[in-house]
């Protein structure tokens, strides 16, 4: 089955996405997107751009939610 | 002093408002687990109004007068009838220029209209213009499903009456792909075949094998009330309540091998002083003896002799007997012949008189009979 995806990127891909007000941040640069955020900007140039794809879990841990 | 008015004509300003909505769309997604996708308590949606101006006489610059708008207010509702979105209301919280943030998740059953007005003074005139938009938040249900369904009992399963544990739990494993669905995600319904009618039904407190478990993945039944039942568990996702799966099981009552041979016990030897003689039936399994054979077995003792046409005469019942040492007579000619007759029991079935259950202080009555 498939879950959501969920993403820690550079905060400069949620700042070209115009959702760093948005979106929660990690206080070290990285921002929180989801799948559905980086379908525009495109998931493998996100990727290639540094961003990391989590886990639920990994998602509580670095951004403490 | 004669006078003459001069009156200003402006033609009416063209505005439109529209809502730019921001991180995410007006739709979301639900799968099988309750998850929402995307999140928006982590990934929230602004809906954000901007008004765009068009002055005819050019007047007034063309373009985003957002900054002009005054009076903004969001309702829950379709209208301004509904209830009023404040910075207390939860899941929302309003920004500058009338921006809403919606942190809510919307359930697919649940759409959920937000209705947005505002203001804009026309500085040519100091009229206020009023516009408004409605707009709707829906979740679609996405199913993806791949259901599977077992039982921890053996497409039949044998039922010893010799075990000395009367309750079995018949538990499932109810699955999609490869992650168990959680109980809460859910639906199982035991069910038994009516032999008569060959149609399924709910087990329910009727049937005298059920103890609990109706409406779980583990059902309890007493194998005592158990000759010969099929039982079928049919689940389904609540999401999907037409994908039903089902396991199912036929239970039986089962003996297994046994041989029964009678043994004197007592008088086997007859002499003058002997006064009694006891016959016991003993019941050979592979795994031993059978205490308490009774408690399985129908065993009827019976006397004859060695005598052509001798009658044969039934001396007692139950693992064993005990008769007066004259019934061997003083012929040494004559021999004595005990003998049993062995029959497996049914499991306890209901007693019905006139196709009622019979009732005792408040409980069905139930009767274990010989097999035919």
């Amino acid at each position: 089955m498939s879950r959501p995806r969920l993403f820690s990127v550079p905060e400069a891909i949620a700042t070209e996405l115009n959702l760093t007000e948005l979106r929660t941040h990690d206080g070290a640069g990285r921002v929180l997107l989801s799948g559905r955020d980086l379908a525009i900007y495109g998931i493998d140039k996100a990727l290639d751009e540094g961003a990391e794809e989590l886990s639920p879990d990994e998602t509580k841990e670095i951004f403490h939610i | 002093m004669k006078t003459a008015t001069a009156y200003i004509i402006n033609t009416p300003l063209s505005v439109s408002l529209y809502m730019d909505i921001i991180g995410g769309g007006l739709e979301q997604t639900k799968n099988a687990d309750g998850l929402f996708d995307p999140d928006r308590t982590l990934f929230p949606l602004a809906l954000r109004p901007r008004l765009a101006v068009k002055d005819p006489d050019h007047v007034l610059a063309d373009g985003d007068h957002t900054t002009g708008l005054i009076d903004t207010r969001w309702y829950i509702g379709t209208d301004d009838k509904g209830t009023r979105i404040t910075e207390s209301t939860s899941g929302f919280s309003l920004g500058a220029y009338g921006e809403l943030t919606v942190r809510r998740n919307v359930e697919p059953s649940s759409p959920l209209s937000l209705y947005f007005t505002c203001g804009y003074i026309d500085p040519r005139t100091q009229k206020t213009i009023r516009k408004s938009q409605q707009v709707t938040l829906t979740t679609v249900q996405n199913v993806e499903l791949n259901l599977s369904l077992e039982i921890d009992a053996a497409q039949k399963m044998a039922i010893s009456p010799f075990k000395n544990q009367a309750l079995r739990t018949i538990t499932a494993t109810f699955r999609n792909g490869s992650d168990p669905v959680p109980d809460a995600k859910a639906v199982y319904s035991w069910q038994v075949l009516e032999r008569a009618t060959l149609t399924w039904r709910a087990i329910g407190a009727d049937d005298p094998f059920y103890v609990s478990g109706q409406g779980t993945k583990a059902l309890v039944i007493d194998r005592r009330y158990i000759d010969r039942e099929a039982i079928r568990l049919e689940a389904h996702h609540k999401s999907a309540p037409s994908r039903v799966v089902s396991a199912m099981t036929k239970a039986y009552r089962y003996y297994g091998q046994w041989d029964e041979r009678e043994m004197l016990t007592r008088g086997k030897f007859v002499r003058h002083d002997t006064r009694e003689i006891e016959a016991r039936a003993v019941i050979d399994t592979p795994r031993g003896q059978v205490t308490r054979p009774e408690d399985y077995f129908d065993i009827t003792h019976i006397f004859t002799t060695n005598e052509k046409g001798a009658p044969e005469k039934v001396i007692g019942y139950g693992e064993k007997a005990v008769v007066g040492a004259g019934i061997a007579g003083r012929d040494p000619n004559v021999l004595a012949v005990f003998g049993c007759e062995v029959r497996e029991r049914t499991a306890l079935r209901v007693c019905t008189i006139g196709g009622r259950a019979v009732q005792v202080n408040g409980k069905v009555m139930c009767i274990s009979i010989p097999k035919p």
